[in-house]
């Protein structure tokens, strides 16, 4: 896949996550994925479709994504990932592909985007659509959330 | 799930009996017949259908006359007409009037099942569209045994939340009109049996049943959505599908917010298989 495909994200998250209240939202490591994405705990889908086909995958620990939700709401106390902490972190993910989404569709390529699906557990691995893909790390005030994008 | 009932109102028994034909064998049930107006009108009111097939010549009064008159006890009322005569000013005023479809007679079985089944669909979304479900269950079975050569022993239902993975999940999204998600489960064990009787081979290796387990689960989501697409009709309603993921592990959950699921459990001689089919709210 083209790596040009993966700038849209980028800037969807360096775009979205200052509106959350992160101060300091930098791109980490950039690398090449072989089949599996190893879950670092909690791992949300996203599904792409129409002009660009292909799976998202956002990989955050438990203790990140506790802390993003706790940030998303206004800094109250997240002790487990419990309802409303899942609905934050899949809002995270919805807000960031749709606006990926509008970018590319302002180059010319309409996308359509799925309902998140969020995955929990101990120990587990995914497959996206593609055998490559692309990880890419961004960093939003020490908190680590990878993307694993697959395209077609 | 309940039948739709169906009443219909038709002076001719040989039309009854063409109308009824078209609808056995089906979700659809013909609670009454009736020969005239006002026995229709009396069969409504005891009867309460979902759904009435009007014909325009009757004994004791105009088709279109009687449809108004059971929109008035019934304002939510469905009819569809079916009639030798179907012109233009009849379309225009029994539209007028609340009519939902117009079929002319001789009517072929699946237009009429397609037309009602558009008229239900419509009228189910306020209900949600749970109602598709019954769409990706079909494919799901039949897809089980003409791929496999298996039998479905049984069929359970559940609606337990979150959904946990028996080891080997195939995520597909749902996207356009409606958005959701189908996932199809099943344990390694099962994966591996399971991709053998697909492949008729008895040596797999975990690349094939990645393969194959994701490919059996793009064609369930493929033909049921292309069902539903069928019967919503307009380019404007499609409903399309992304490519799978699958995930791969013990004790899994996953999890949608704002989405209510159902498990379809198919038993068969090699183990259970376990679709999931959820939906958000359309757009």
């Amino acid at each position: 896949m083209d790596v040009k495909l993966i700038n849209p994200f980028i800037d969807a998250i360096m775009n979205i996550m200052p509106q959350l209240g992160f101060q300091n939202v930098v791109k980490g490591k950039l690398s090449v994925g072989d089949q599996f994405v190893e879950s670092k705990g909690i791992t949300v889908l996203v599904g792409l479709t129409d002009q660009l086909r292909g799976n998202i995958a956002y990989n955050f620990t438990e203790a990140t994504a506790m802390s993003i939700a706790s940030k998303m709401m206004m800094g109250m106390p997240v002790a487990t990932l419990d309802d409303l902490a899942q609905s934050a972190i899949s809002e995270l993910t919805n807000m960031v592909t749709g606006n990926a989404a509008t970018r590319f569709e302002k180059d010319g390529l309409r996308v359509d985007i799925s309902p998140p699906s969020l995955v929990v557990g101990e120990k587990f691995k995914l497959k996206v659509s593609s055998a490559k893909f692309l990880v890419v790390e961004m960093i939003a005030d020490s908190l680590v959330i990878e993307l694993n994008i697959g395209i077609e | 799930m309940n039948k739709i009932r169906v009443l219909i109102v038709d002076d001719s028994p040989f039309s009854q009996r063409l109308i009824k034909d078209a609808l056995k064998e089906s979700k659809y049930e013909v609670c009454g017949c009736a020969g005239t107006g006002n026995d229709g009108i009396r069969q409504y009111r005891e009867l309460q259908p979902d759904l009435v097939t009007m014909d325009l010549t009757l004994p004791d009064m105009d088709g279109l006359e009687c449809c108004r008159e059971l929109l008035t006890i019934d304002p939510a009322g469905k009819i569809v007409v079916v009639s030798a005569m179907k012109d233009e000013a009849i379309i225009n005023r029994g539209t007028a009037i609340g009519v939902k479809a117009f079929f002319q007679k001789p009517v072929k079985s699946e237009e009429l099942l397609l037309g009602i089944e558009q008229i239900i669909v419509q009228q189910g979304n306020e209900a949600g569209p749970q109602h598709f479900l019954e769409y990706f269950i079909a494919a799901f079975t039949k897809n089980i045994i003409d791929m496999t050569g298996m039998d479905v022993i049984s069929i359970d239902h559940s609606t337990i939340q979150p959904v946990v993975s028996h080891g080997l999940g195939v995520i597909i999204g749902i996207t356009g009109s409606q958005q959701g998600r189908i996932m199809l489960d099943v344990s390694v064990d099962v994966a591996q049996e399971f991709t053998k009787k697909l492949l008729r081979t008895d040596e797999v290796a975990d690349e094939d049943v990645f393969n194959s387990i994701s490919e059996f689960t793009n064609i369930i989501a493929g033909h049921s959505i292309s069902d539903i697409n069928n019967v919503l009709k307009t380019k404007e309603f499609e409903i399309r599908l992304t490519p799978p993921s699958i995930i791969i592990g013990e004790s899994i959950a996953i999890i949608n917010p704002k989405m209510t699921s159902n498990t379809v459990t198919a038993k068969t001689a090699i183990g259970s298989l376990h679709m999931n089919v959820g939906f958000v709210g359309g757009k």
